[in-house]
Formats: C-alpha cells, structure tokens, sequence
C-alpha cells in the first residue's frame, strides 16, 4: 500500500537529509503518520541557545491538506514564548492555515516558522492566549485564526 | 478598499442563513415587551403574492447570468472572468465597478480573475510600505521535487494581504508547462501530455492531484473561487477549466453553491425554507427595525400547489403564518416551547391533578395539600397558578400543532379519496375537488388557533380585567 501521502513523505525524507538545513534537525520519522522536528534559531534573536520541538501531524489527504504542527513540551523542548504561539503549543501562522499550498513541505514549513522566532522582539504569548487555551479544540487545523496585521 | 481573504473567507464558511438581525429586533424588545401589544393585520392574497417572487433554480441561474453578462460588457471582460470577479466582490455590482475603475490590474490580480500576462500587478506596484526583502530570503534548495517550494515560502509568516502582494513574481515557483513529474505526489507519469495539467497560470501538476484538491475545495470547503495550487498564485480557476477536472455530481453542486452565494449576499432573496424545496423567493418588503414591529413578511412559496402550503415568515423565519403575532414574540414564543418542552413532559408525565384542589402533585407523592397550603408562601401558590396557566395554552397549542399534522395526513388520504371517487361515480374531477378545499379550510383554522392561543397567553400575562380573562379562558376551553 503506498498511498500518495507516504510516497511524497518517503521523497521529502530522503531529500530532508540531502538539504542540510542548518537548525532543522529530524528527531522522529519512523512512520508517515507522524514526524517530530527539532528547530533552533541560528545567529543572534531572543532564543539563542533554545531547541524546540515541533510535532508534525499527516493525514492520508497530505499533502493536499495542510499537515497539523504544533510546538510540544516534553520536559525536554518548551514551548516557546512568541506572540503567535500559544501556551497549547498551537501556531498561528497562515501558511498552516488557509494559505497551505500542496507544494509546500515539511522543510519549507521549518524554515518559515525558524525565521518566525528569528524576527520575535519579544517573548510574550499571544494576547488572547488564556481564552484560546480554554477554549481551543484539539487539533489547531479546526481553529480558524484570524491572521491580524503586526510587526513580528 | 478591497475585500482581504480573510473576509471573503469567512463569508464562504457560513454559505446558510445568519440571523444576527433578528437577534437584535429581539434585544431590542427585551424588557420592553410588556408594554407592547402589537398586532399585525393579515395582509390579502393578492398583497401577499404582490410583495413575493418566487424564483426557481433556473431562475436563479438566469438571474446570475445577466448579473455577469452586465460586468462583462461594461469592463469587456471574458465571462467567466466577469463572474469570478462578481464572487469576488461577493455580487457587490456597483463597488466592483467602482473599484475596477479605479485600478483594474489590482482588481483583477487579488480577485485572481486575471491572466498570467496581468498577474504582475504586485511587482510593479507593490502594496506595502516596506520593501519586500525586509520580509524575503532566498535559500539554496533543490531545483527539484518538493522542496523547490522553499524559495517562495520563506517569506515570514505572511500574514496580510499586505505581505502577500509584496512577494514578487519571480520568487514564486514558476514551474514550466514541461515538467514531467508532479511536485506534489513525485509520480512521473508514462504519458505526461494527457496526465498532467496546468490551468491558465501555467502552472502544472498532475491531473489526479488537481482532481483530489478542487474537489476538497469545492465539497469540503464549500469555496467558488478555488485558487491555483501553487504557494501564493492567486489564479482562480474557470469554469471550464473545474469542469474538466471536477466529477459532473460534484460540477453540479458547485453550481448550486454559486446560487448559495448569490442568495446569501442578497438581502431581499432568501430560500423557501421546506426541506427538499430549491426556490428561492425575493421580497419588496423592506424589513427594518422599525416596519419589523408592525409588518410581519409573511411570504408563500408557489413551488407548492398542494397542502402543505410552502409559507413562512420571510424575517424571523418562522415556518407557518405567525400572524396576528409580530416576529419578535413569535420567536419568543416558539423559544419559550422549545425549552419548556423538556419540563413540561416531565410535569406531565410525573404529576397528576389533585382531586381536592385542582393542583399537579407528584405522582408517587400523594398529596400533601393541606400541609403545603399552610406553609406555602404567597409566591409558591402563585407560581403554581402560572404554571397551571401556562400548561393549559401549552397545551392548547401543542393540540393543534398536533392536529394539523394529523390533517396533512388527512390530506393525502383525501387525494386517493377523490381519485376514486372520480373513477366510481359520475362526479368530475372538479366537483370531487369540494373534499380538498374542506380540508384546506379546516387546516387554516388550525393556523389561527394556534396562533390565537399564543396571543391569549400574551394578554393573559398583561393584567387585562378578570371578566375579560374569564370570558377568554371560557371560549378557549370551547372551541377546543
Ligand atoms: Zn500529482
Ligand atoms: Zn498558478
Ligand atoms: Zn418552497
Ligand atoms: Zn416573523
Ligand atoms: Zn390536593
């Protein structure tokens, strides 16, 4: 059974390690179903030094869904303190979201959420964090974000 | 201004009625209810028929053609262009226009109407104040497979339209009409010139790929304009072009949701609200807060010639006829059944009528009458009284509602009835029809009835004289 999603996710596996991405690190990619990230800001910004751990989520619609990415604490990686993200560890970033294109990968999604941290001027969570966290539902792909306009 | 996705976005999430007007005739009633006793007359026939259009789903479609005919002509656009525009400005015709005047390059690049040829819109002149390479890397990648996608993705979070207009043209992957392997599943297929696939944009996948993402975003996501696959290509794809690639069922809603789009951003047209029933009625009411304590917009659908008739109430949309009542305690009233409905069972179900004194008790509690009556306060016997009350229109109500249900039994039983009546004896047709129109009489006094109890709750409430309120209870316990 090689259904499109494992064929693509088996492709960008093997490219994963060609590209060499410099603080993108594959912690976990032992199934197509689910894959776990380590990212760390390179050069100088307010997490210097910090490892996160993003958890990326595929369904048999990938990549024509968008993959489900989350921040995760395991004692070990935190969630990081970032106007986009929240205590839950979901992300509001638009590419995860309603600009999702099938053409965009894994890689390409480190990248962007790398330099999201990069730009952060200051560590503190999104200002409507306490009544997302309560009210969020499990999977961020069922929250519709509204991507406000700022200077991150 | 023009629209941002955002907004066109959610506007696409809810393609089903919103009543957030209603809401708020029913605020604004809130507390000031008591002093208020508005009646509204029934309208004739004629003015009913006069105020109301109803409209097949042909019609509709050929409502929507001549909307896209006039933008057409007047920006000499291609048609199907003209109608993603119109989607776009979700069938706003004059600010389209307006707006097309003013800069029709920027129109047509963010609805995504335009050609390749004019999609360069956002590297002439781009939208944001900051230069685009405050927010744009490039990286190394490979040329090829998934990952080419980086070189575009690297804006930052690109969160407004801003940001999205400021990426130019040249980051964003151009892959060529040549391309033999699909980006997106890496299948190479044997026979490139049939399986793969490019809409105007040029830019190409393969065809089954197209086909399992247009389809999510017409079925599941429930979206008109449905945007290139490419990472920021704005391209809205044709008609035609989803008509090639989407199954012919799934071509045919997306049809019907163009419709769903046009009556939902059209304040005077609204669907007939019985089930299985597509015709759409248009009104000449024009319903505001004010008219809105006075008129009730009571609209009939002629899709149905037979019982039950297709009438409704265009602003609360109650279905019936709620008139004498005026919406805003229709909807209270309806609201006040649907909640009480639980308790009342309940009561019914476990309470039962003391012989002595008239009350409901608790069934398994036999009654305690003469204890409860000395150590019960005045509000307790009160309340008790209330809910007497309230049980005696409830169930009035409820009866009637029940028994026009009944009836449009009847009905259906009249109809063979007749049938073989024409067939068994010499009475024609016509004459048989005398049956029908009984029933049909019968059934609009239903209507009233249940309606006439809900007001005699109204005015009990209001503290109208005893004799009055006697002589009420006393024709009520009458006629049903
Ligand atoms: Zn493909
Ligand atoms: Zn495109
Ligand atoms: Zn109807
Ligand atoms: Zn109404
Ligand atoms: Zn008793």
């Amino acid at each position: 059974m090689s259904s499109i999603s494992s064929k693509r996710l088996a492709k960008e596996l093997k490219e994963f390690h060609s590209l060499n991405l410099v603080g993108v690190t594959l912690l976990k990619a032992d199934d197509f179903k689910q894959w776990l990230v380590g990212i760390e800001v390179m050069g100088e910004s307010l997490f210097q030094n910090e490892v996160f751990a993003l958890r990326f989520t595929f369904d048999s619609q990938y990549p024509i869904s968008s993959p489900e990415v989350v921040f995760i604490d395991d004692g070990v990686h935190h969630i990081p303190p970032h106007p986009h993200v929240y205590s839950n560890g979901h992300i509001c970033a638009s590419i995860l979201g309603q600009e999702w294109s099938p053409v965009l990968s894994v890689a390409s999604v480190c990248i962007t959420l790398q330099s999201m941290l990069a730009s952060c001027k200051a560590k503190e969570r999104p200002p409507d964090n306490d009544r997302y966290v309560r009210n969020a539902p499990l999977s961020p792909k069922n929250t519709r974000f509204h991507y406000d306009d700022d200077t991150v | 201004m023009s629209l941002s996705d955002e907004e066109y976005d959610n506007e696409n999430q809810g393609l089903f009625f919103g009543d957030e007007e209603d809401d708020s005739y029913n605020k604004d009633l809130e507390g000031e209810e008591d002093n208020l006793i508005v009646v509204a007359d029934k309208e004739d026939e004629s003015e009913t028929s006069r105020m109301f259009k109803t409209l097949s789903s042909d019609d509709l479609e050929e409502e929507i053609r001549r909307e896209v005919n006039d933008v057409m002509s007047v920006l000499e656009l291609e048609y199907d262009v003209a109608s993603i525009l119109l989607r776009h400005f979700r069938w706003n015709k004059e600010r389209l226009l307006e707006d097309y005047m003013d800069s029709p390059d920027k129109v047509l690049y963010e609805s995504g109407g335009g050609r390749p040829s004019n999609n360069n819109f956002s590297s002439q002149s781009s939208v944001s104040e900051e230069p685009p390479t405050k927010k744009t890397r490039t990286v190394k990648a490979s040329r090829s497979g998934p990952l080419t996608a980086i070189r575009s993705s690297l804006r930052l979070n690109a969160k407004t339209k801003k940001s999205k207009a400021s990426i130019p043209q040249e980051i964003v992957g151009n892959t060529s009409p040549s391309t033999t392997t699909c980006e997106i599943c890496c299948d190479t297929p044997s026979d490139p010139s049939s399986m793969m696939y490019h809409p105007r944009c040029g830019h190409t996948f393969c065809k089954s790929c197209w086909r399992d993402y247009t389809r999510g975003k017409v079925e599941d996501d429930r979206i008109i304009n449905v945007a290139c696959m490419q990472e920021s290509c704005k391209t809205v794809l044709l008609e035609n072009e989803l008509k090639e690639l989407l199954d012919e069922n799934i071509f045919a809603r997306y049809g019907q949701f163009i419709q769903d789009s046009y009556v939902l951003h059209d304040k005077s047209l609204k669907f007939c609200l019985y089930p299985a029933c597509s015709h759409a009625l248009r009104t000449k009411h024009q319903v505001n807060q004010t008219s809105i304590l006075t008129v009730v917009p009571i609209a009939t659908c002629t899709a149905s010639t037979t019982p039950p008739s297709h009438t409704f109430c265009f602003n609360c949309e109650t279905r019936g006829d709620h008139r004498p009542l005026i919406c805003a305690l229709a909807t209270k009233w309806t609201n006040h059944v649907n909640e009480d409905a639980g308790s009342v069972s309940w009561i019914i179900a476990n309470t039962k009528v003391c012989p002595k004194c008239q009350k409901p008790v608790e069934k398994n509690g036999g009654c305690r009458s003469d204890l409860e009556i000395k150590d019960a306060s005045d509000k307790v016997s009160r309340s008790r009284a209330d809910l007497e009350k309230w049980l005696f229109y409830y169930d009035r109500y409820m009866n009637h509602e029940k028994s026009i249900k009944l009836e449009n039994q009847l009905v259906e039983r009249i109809e063979e009835q007749i049938t073989s009546l024409v067939n068994t004896s010499q009475m024609s047709w016509i004459e048989a029809r005398f049956l029908q129109h009984a029933v049909d009489v019968l059934m609009k006094c239903r209507e009233t009835l249940k309606v006439y109890v809900k007001k005699q709750h109204r005015l009990m409430l209001k503290d109208v004289g005893e004799g009055f309120k006697e002589g009420r209870w006393k024709f009520l316990v009458s006629v049903s």
